[in-house]
């Protein structure tokens, strides 16, 4: 989901990121947004997103994260699994519903 | 899962960790404080936006917390933690981190000694040879004395056997070997068939093997060199292939070298192809070794039954030779150590691990009363809600450490005392066969561990009992690690006290042996005043026998002139010496033939060694090659074969090795008093032929000259003069006949050699049990009259006298003492049973020893308690109650 967010909306603060996904999934997931972090410093050690000390669109001091080339093929990947899984998913529900 | 580039930055992360945290503060910094302006921005009042935003963040420590968690290795960052604090509280308690040191480095270094001498001697089997498990000898025994196997049976064996890859055939001969054609040393090389380094499984270095053709008689004499040889006599220099050394004063070609360590069958230096001779081709044996090895799936069942239906069938067709020679096949791994191998050095590994024992019950009781010490610091933990695993972790850390420095202190210091075992090793065990090996390393680190576990356990099992009320208030009796802990304590010294024991008493009856065999009465008178050397003769300048005769004659004129000495002689060998049995023919019993050593003397040898003669006459001069052939026999030979009969004037034939036609009929002319030879364990007088030198000279030779009494300037005198008769022959093994027969590290027989080795080591593992245990009983005894002085201040206030204290606290020691004795006698005499095939004399219920052991190690129990027993009775009571 960072990737995804990260992908698309290009180079982000931890508090942007946040936010980006409270308002993607509408407010379904109300993480501790200080919990984002620990997620953040996996991906990175992982190679899959990049961080640097910027200054955000209100001139402050913030840490920017962007996915980097392992990431993509990282997301990409991990998308076409899910997608995989969403429409088996559907084809199960729908067998279900049929009955 | 991780990759290995995840790994890497979590360990990276551990050595950041401040950076990292202030990082993390920063960013969570500016994190609130976009989250505020962006709360601002959606028209939220200040103070509620400030709110909003550290409610959706959360908990910043927790926050924290998973970042790190996350990014480091937590499990790394803990122990790193422990190291840390380990080594603080190692720093505190010094005394108990040196003394956990030194003694477990005895321990340790011991360990590792004795293992490594197990690894080299018991589970390595030759050094460099493939596969040693595979790998067997086919011995014959002969009905006959005679060894060891008949090159014909060999021949039938190689071509009839299915069950080996190779089967080859070595026979050690003596040679001079040197670098010029008139100097070089007497060395014992094995005459070995074309493929015997193909069935070892060893390629030559360089240079290449023997091929069939080397074996031709009459090619060109060819050598394959062991690297120990060409390091030391030919300097270890580069293409020496194809150079000559000169073998019995006859170049011969170097066609190899042998790679590092190898020396098959034992300290061997030099190869020579064996000569396919005529007289290779009898059936008598001639002292040669079978070896080789077995196919792949053959097992050693199958090679032994196969061996024994080809000498059943060669019984049959030749049995003037062959009836009753029985096929006898042994692994390599078992000859390897020789027969005694594995109780000689098993009981030396044994001893190692009771003193590794007795050093561990000795930590252990040190590791109590250090918990002990610390106990309201623990208790204080714990109530602060420390685990219990917490502190037992912290604990076996620091024991880890402390075992970790001792276990590469042990280490180190085997390098030096393997060196030292190595040097007095007089057996086919030379240094490079210690070799430092990874089951050796493995071995120790297991040791360490498990020493380390050991002296964790007993303290911080007792954690669980502990009453955390009783010992934060300081009442002695509050921490129950009190009574409970001195009945461990007193276990543990019962313990050491066995184990001391039972080694005192392996060392008892092993020394006991050891002064049977020096001071077995050999047969020969005041051997403290007989000076003795060897010479041997380069058989290069000295090709005949008539020369070696002219050579120790005048030795023996010389050295007879010398003024103070009243008679010297000429032996091959010296008493006690090994001879090889030689088959023995009486006249009028044909057919009959015994087995005897038979040993050529000179003029003059019995006079000088004080052996009277019983009947007829000693060798003289005129016993020489040309007169007719006579003998002497020993007493026992007389008694054995000619019972309640005159020996004088019987005639006997002995049998060449190597020839099946025996020899000229000899007439006996003397019989002598029983003189030792050929038992290394002196105990029997065995039957002995005596032929003179003149008629059977060796080209080595010992020189006895008999003196009144030993002066440095006679010993000076009669070694010039041996000296002088040929610069080129040297004199060796120069000293007394009685010191020249003692424990000598030099070369000797494997079995008298590991006794008096471990004759020597015994003691010296027995002592230092001695010492620890007596070191765990005071410590034990102090521990306890410290902690008791209330108790005894009370006593004594009420009336007991001094006397009555020393008693109680004397009693109180001596329990477990007494306890141990019992114990350690009953296991002594498991103990000395499995050493019985090392005892010479002694029986495993050696009465002395058995009362020995018990009172030196009642004697060192009452001085070691004495001094805390002592002071104890001396509290003032009005200072004692004010004791804390």
């Amino acid at each position: 989901m960072v990737l995804q967010t990260l992908d698309t909306m290009g180079p982000l603060h931890g508090y942007g990121i946040a936010r980006r996904i409270e308002q993607l999934s509408e407010n379904e997931i109300l993480l501790n947004q200080g919990t984002i972090y620990a997620a953040l410093v996996r991906l990175r050690q992982r190679g899959w997103i990049s961080a640097e000390w910027g200054i955000s669109e209100t001139n402050r001091k913030a840490k920017f994260y962007a996915i980097t080339k392992a990431g993509k093929r990282q997301m990409l990947e991990h998308r076409s699994q899910w997608e995989r899984l969403i429409a088996m998913m559907g084809r199960v529900l729908a067998a279900e519903r049929a009955k | 899962m991780d990759t290995a580039q995840q790994l890497w930055a979590r360990v990276t992360a551990l050595f950041e960790r401040d950076a990292l945290d202030r990082d993390f503060d920063e960013e969570a910094r500016s994190h609130i404080d976009l989250a505020v302006e962006d709360y601002l921005q959606r028209g939220y009042p200040p103070g509620e936006a400030r709110r909003l935003a550290h409610v959706h963040f959360g908990a910043t420590e927790a926050a924290k917390d998973a970042h790190r968690d996350s990014r480091g290795l937590v499990w790394l960052d803990c122990l790193l933690h422990d190291l840390r604090d380990a080594l603080r509280g190692l720093a505190r308690d010094r005394m108990y981190s040196m003394a956990t040191i030194v003694i477990l480095s005895l321990a340790i270094g011991l360990n590792a000694t004795a293992f490594r001498v197990v690894d080299a001697t018991l589970l390595r089997g030759y050094p460099v040879v493939k596969q040693n498990n595979r790998m067997v000898f086919v011995d014959e025994i002969f009905p006959y004395p005679g060894c060891c196997v008949s090159y014909m049976d060999f021949e039938a064996w190689r071509a009839q056997a299915h069950s080996f890859q190779d089967l080859a055939f070595g026979v050690p001969m003596a040679m001079t070997v040197g670098e010029s054609a008139d100097q070089g040393r007497d060395i014992w090389a094995l005459a070995v068939t074309a493929n015997a380094f193909h069935a070892l499984g060893v390629q030559p270095k360089q240079g290449r093997e023997f091929s069939p053709r080397d074996e031709v008689p009459g090619s060109p004499p060819v050598v394959i060199v062991s690297y120990g040889y060409w390091i030391t006599h030919l300097g270890g220099r580069g293409g020496v292939i194809g150079h000559s050394v000169f073998v019995n004063g006859a170049p011969a070609r170097i066609i190899g070298l042998m790679p590092k360590g190898f020396d098959f069958p034992g300290a061997n230096e030099v190869w020579v192809p064996v000569s396919l001779t005529p007289d290779l081709h009898t059936t008598v044996a001639n002292g040669g070794y079978v070896f080789g090895r077995l196919k792949d799936g053959a097992s050693e069942a199958a090679a032994r039954a196969e061996v024994e239906t080809i000498n059943a069938r060669r019984a049959v067709e030749f049995p003037a030779t062959n009836r009753g020679v029985r096929p006898v096949v042994t692994n390599f791994m078992k000859s390897a150590a020789g027969p005694n191998g594995r109780v000689i050095y098993g009981s030396l590994w044994a001893g190692a691990l009771i003193v590794l024992g007795i050093a561990c019950a000795n930590l252990t009781n040190l590791a109590l009363a250090r918990a002990q010490g610390r106990l309201r610091e623990i208790s204080t933990r714990m109530a602060l809600g420390a685990g219990r695993g917490r502190v037992v972790r912290e604990w076996l850390m620091e024991n880890l450490l402390l075992a970790a420095v001792a276990g590469v202190l042990g280490w180190w210091a085997s390098a030096w005392s393997i060196r030292l075992w190595a040097a007095t090793t007089v057996t086919a065990f030379e240094s490079h066969y210690y070799t430092p090996s990874l089951t050796a390393a493995v071995y120790v680190v297991l040791v360490t561990l498990l020493s380390a576990i050991l002296i964790t356990a007993a303290p911080m099992s007792r954690l669980g009992r502990l009453d955390l009320n009783g010992a934060l208030k300081g009442e002695p009796r509050g921490g129950t690690m009190g009574l409970s802990a001195r009945r461990l304590s007193a276990a543990l010294v019962t313990g050491q006290m066995a184990l001391a024991i039972a080694l005192m008493s392996g060392a008892g009856v092993l020394g006991h042996s050891l002064w049977n065999v020096l001071t077995a009465d050999i047969g020969v008178r005041s051997p403290e005043t007989i000076l003795v050397g060897q010479v041997a003769l380069p058989r290069g300048r000295y090709p005949s026998a008539r020369s070696r005769v002219a050579f120790f004659n005048s030795l023996d004129a010389r050295l007879a002139t010398i003024p103070g000495v009243t008679s010297a002689a000429i032996a091959s060998g010296r008493p006690a010496d090994d001879f090889e049995p030689r088959p023995v023919e009486l006249e009028g019993a044909l057919g009959s033939i015994h087995g005897a050593p038979v040993f050529p003397s000179g003029p003059g040898y019995f006079r000088t060694i004080g052996a009277p003669i019983l009947a007829g006459r000693e060798f003289n001069s005129t016993d020489s090659p040309e007169s007719s052939a006579v003998a002497l026999v020993n007493r026992s030979f007389a008694e054995t074969y000619f019972p309640g009969q005159n020996a004088v004037g019987r005639r006997i034939r002995l049998y060449e090795k190597r020839n099946p036609s025996p020899g000229q009929w000899r007439t006996i002319v003397g019989v002598v008093s029983n003189v030792m030879q050929n038992d290394v364990f002196r105990r029997h007088l065995l039957p002995v032929v005596y032929v003179p030198f003149a008629q059977e000279p060796t080209t080595s030779a010992w020189f006895f000259a008999r003196v009144p009494f030993i002066s440095d300037g006679l010993a000076a005198a009669v070694r010039a003069q041996a000296g002088q008769v040929n610069p080129g022959a040297e004199v060796t093994n120069f000293a007394t006949l009685k010191t020249s027969l003692g424990v000598q590290f030099g070369k000797g027989s494997s079995d008298f050699m590991g006794l008096s080795k471990n004759a020597i080591v015994a003691p010296v593992f027995a002592a230092l049990a001695l010492l620890l245990a007596a070191i765990g009983l005071y410590s034990v005894v102090s521990r306890s009259a410290i902690q008791r002085t209330k108790e005894i201040g009370v006593r004594m206030a009420l009336g007991a006298s001094a006397r009555k204290v020393e008693r109680l606290m004397l009693r109180e020691a001596m329990t477990p003492i007494a306890l141990g004795l019992v114990l350690g006698l009953v296991a002594s005499l498991a103990v000395n049973r499995i050493l019985q095939s090392q005892l010479v004399g002694v029986s495993p219920y050696d009465a002395p020893t058995l009362v020995f052991a018990p009172v030196v190690l009642i004697l060192v129990a009452l001085i070691a308690s004495a001094r805390p027993v002592l002071r104890a009775s001396r509290v003032d009571p009005a200072e004692a109650l004010r004791h804390d």
